[in-house]
């Protein structure tokens, strides 16, 4: 799934990209915009090719009409997102979650979208997650002001991807961003995950 | 000469210590912080007639945390006059980084950011755009290497360079709090802090700024006209905070999709951090740990205790005069102490260091904190304990890690079953010596029984709430030796300045009133104890007056009870004296710091307890053997 997923996020912020601009880009700029080291643009452009979403000239790349269908798709995901927090979580929550998606989230959450879609309203505790298995935090519930503060200082934040490592009797071990941590059973409760 | 004032600032291992090292070198002087009892490091460094004083800060995430060491970081950041704050970031998670970065912008503090574990990022495929990075900020940014000592020079141009009025990025919250912000602004006192930095830690509930307020009355009225339509304001504002860090470390981080290998890291971690072998390997490192000390220590005391004679026959003073005795005995009290201190105290600390800085320490917390938690202690009191293997003095000061109050003199309280290193060696040298080393291992395992106990009896009167356990666990480092040396002659401080001198001022004490005769005047008086431990009445003189001296209390036992290969005592005896010896608050030193920690009386509350609590049971464990 790993392999999956790393062509999978270049590929949708290609289409994403293109989308924004009308259709038509560059292969310069994309490599500027986007960020994606040549080692991988050469095949995801290919793979993009092959199913027929984008065609390549020289330097300049075109979507076709699958492509546009498609890049459409993904820029209606943003509004979605949105959506799927107010109906999980009612005004409040979705205002809080509001900040989030207008700086931030939506870009991670928009990479993971499809399956966010097909999980809506199925977010399970931290700890249900597999050994080596990969979530996006969808929630953190936590009362205390100030451990949420600390949670929040520390990187543990929502639309991340956490990856679940160990579980022991007195906490779960997880990386989020590359960073390991150990979060105490009470805390790792309150955390909602969507799978990947 | 011009003087810049630079304090250090960073998450916990984003390498402030090996930064300050490299530029001013191993010359940090330790000390106190004013008006805290938090240490810090600080040091001055000469550089083209600018004279530039570093300090040192301990690691946190936020300034909001409430935390002791977060306390003394934003004590120094706003109440000394600062010039400069030098924020340490760790390139490998920039935005978590630059979330206390902000923080510190808010407070228009000139800030220059030293961004750390550039070429480790490399590696793992993670570039920072530090230019852009300094463009969006509006502060200096400079890519270093303390161990390269890359970027150090142009680090140091650029805080002589810094002028007070650079002031960097601004959040912008959401519509409501910014309104929130203005009101509360208009209602402060006029302070050398902006007024917005301080509007916004009030609404982050920070109590340590409603000291700015004309009336509490504003915060009361503005925050229930946000909380009927914003409940969550005050977390809307960390979630602001860390999106806007999110959006500036996405701006210029580009991170490329590297193929994931299970590093040597994955290899350790899953051992250490297994659910089994977890545990059982920590109990492993530390066994070996001790089995190199007491290997180290026997040999050591062994040579300074045969130099300590010969050098008492050489000066003369062996004789029975008082002057000679107390001599004799101060000379043995030093003996006693740099035998214990050198080996077991100070490469104690060196092996802890090491353990600290490779990375290993926060994998004991997770692995013992299951059974500290038992016990109703935080996972964090592993520190002041496992101190506490070493000598009871620093380990009670470092019980300052710890949140409250009320934590911090549970823990302590717990030092009393923690074997320092002179009741080790009561345990090995008397109960080992003569009764055989499982009787020992029996000692140990009593003193481990006595602090589960002691918990149930008491912690219902502590314990109310427990910190949750929430840690990162770093990456393994190289350690730097530099750095454990520092560190471990700091622990060692306490150690050399007041428990050294007053193991001679005991030595001298208990020699005169050894040479008077007046030791043998409290054996009638306090037969009571004795009777009930069921030994001989002279033992309450090595008991009581290892209190004095706690590293003589093996001789003074042979002393009393006459010499030889055997004591006159059969083993549930010897059992029931190293039991006797070693429960309770050990000795005047430890008890003196009690008293600089937590006050007079819950220092003599403590001492008299836990002492009188060995006592009762050595006695009462006696009376059941012997039953059965």
């Amino acid at each position: 799934m790993a392999e999956l997923n790393r062509l999978k996020i270049p590929k949708e912020d290609i289409l994403r990209m293109m989308g924004e601009k009308g259709g038509k880009t560059s292969i310069e700029l994309v490599r500027k915009e986007l960020g994606i080291p040549d080692s991988l643009l050469s095949s995801v452009l290919e793979e993009l090719e092959k199913e027929d979403l984008i065609s390549i000239s020289d330097k300049d790349m075109e979507l076709t009409n699958k492509g546009k269908e498609r890049s459409n798709e993904l820029l209606k995901k943003h509004i979605a997102i949105e959506n799927y927090f107010r109906d999980v979580k009612g005004q409040q929550r979705a205002h809080r979650l509001a900040h989030i998606l207008e700086h931030y989230i939506s870009e991670e959450v928009m990479k993971n979208i499809n399956e966010l879609k097909k999980l809506r309203g199925k977010g399970k505790p931290l700890a249900e997650l597999d050994f080596h298995e990969e979530g996006l935090m969808a929630d953190i519930l936590i009362e205390d002001d100030r451990l949420f503060e600390r949670l929040v200082s520390m990187g543990i934040f929502l639309g991340k991807k956490i990856e679940l490592l160990e579980k022991l009797p007195n906490g779960i071990i997880v990386k989020i961003n590359g960073k390991k941590y150990i979060l105490d059973r009470g805390i790792a409760k309150h955390i909602k995950v969507i799978e990947l | 000469m011009r003087r810049v004032k630079v304090l250090l600032i960073g998450q916990p291992n984003v390498g402030k210590s090996s930064l300050l090292n490299s530029i001013v070198g191993p010359k940090v002087i330790i000390s106190n912080y004013p008006g805290t009892t938090v240490e810090i490091a600080q040091a001055e460094k000469i550089i083209d007639r600018v004279k530039f004083l570093f300090t040192d800060t301990p690691g946190i995430y936020s300034i909001s945390d409430r935390s002791g060491e977060e306390k003394v970081t934003e004590k120094a950041l706003f109440e000394e006059k600062v010039d400069v704050a030098l924020i340490i970031v760790d390139a490998t998670a920039l935005e978590r980084s630059l979330y206390i970065l902000l923080q510190i912008v808010e407070a228009e503090i000139p800030c220059i950011l030293a961004l750390n574990f550039v070429e480790e990022a490399w590696k793992k495929g993670i570039k920072v755009d530090h230019r852009e990075l300094e463009r969006i900020l509006g502060i200096p940014v400079v890519p270093i290497n303390p161990i390269s000592k890359n970027g150090l020079n142009e680090l140091l141009e650029k805080l002589k360079e810094i002028k007070k009025e650079s002031i960097g990025f601004r959040i912008k919250y959401d519509e409501h709090i910014e309104k929130a912000i203005e009101k509360i602004s208009l209602q402060l006192r006029d302070s050398e802090l902006p007024k917005r930095f301080i509007a916004i830690r009030i609404l982050e509930r920070d109590e340590d700024f409603y000291k700015f307020l004309n009336s509490e009355d504003v915060i009361k009225k503005v925050r229930k006209n946000m909380s009927d339509k914003y409940p969550d304001f005050s977390e809307n504002i960390a979630i602001t905070r860390y999106g806007t860090a999110a959006f500036i470390a996405r701006k210029v981080v580009r991170i490329a999709h590297l193929k994931k290998e299970k590093s040597l890291e994955e290899k350790i971690d899953s051992i250490l951090l297994h659910k089994i072998w977890g545990p059982l390997s920590t109990i492993m490192i530390f066994l070996i740990t001790f089995g190199i000390l007491l290997y180290l220590g026997n040999l050591m005391q062994a040579t300074l205790m045969d130099s300590t004679k010969s050098l008492s026959s050489l000066l003369g003073i062996t004789g029975k005069s008082v002057f000679k005795f107390a001599l004799a005995q101060s000379l043995k009290g030093l003996a006693a102490g740099i035998s214990i201190a050198l080996p077991y105290v100070f490469i104690f600390y060196v092996l802890l260091g090491l353990f600290e800085d490779a990375g290993l320490l926060p994998r004991f917390i997770v692995n013992t904190d299951r059974y500290l938690r038992k016990l109703g202690l935080p996972g964090k009191a592993f520190i002041p304990l496992t101190l506490g293997l070493g000598c009871s003095v620093p380990a009670t000061r470092a019980t300052r890690v710890l949140v409250s109050e009320r934590e911090k003199f549970y823990t302590a309280s717990f030092l009393s079953f923690v074997p320092c290193s002179s009741r080790t060696a009561i345990i090995m040298g008397i109960v080992g010596y003569y009764g055989g080393v499982r009787l020992a291992i029996y000692v140990f395992i009593t003193l481990g029984m006595a602090a589960f106990l002691w918990a149930l009896a008491i912690r219902g009167k502590f314990v109310d709430k427990r910190e949750p356990l929430l840690l990162e666990l770093p990456p393994y480092r190289k350690p730097l030796v530099k750095n454990i040396i520092v560190k471990s002659w700091f622990r060692m401080r306490d150690f050399v300045y007041i428990v050294i001198p007053l193991l001679i001022l005991g030595g001298i004490l208990y020699g005169i009133l050894e040479a008077l005769n007046f030791t043998y005047a409290v054996v009638k008086p306090l037969s009571f104890i004795t009777s009930w431990l069921n030994l001989p009445d002279a033992t309450i003189i090595p008991l009581l007056f290892g209190f004095l001296q706690k590293d003589l209390t093996g001789a003074m036992l042979v002393s009393v009870l006459g010499k030889g290969a055997s004591l006159p005592l059969t083993s549930i005896q010897i059992y029931t004296f190293g039991v006797a010896a070693a429960i309770g608050i050990p000795c005047i030193n430890a008890f003196g710091m009690l008293i600089k920690e937590f006050g007079l009386r819950k220092a003599v509350i403590l001492t008299f307890v836990s002492i009188t609590y060995g006592i009762v049971l050595a006695g009462l464990i006696q009376k059941i053997f012997l039953l059965l």
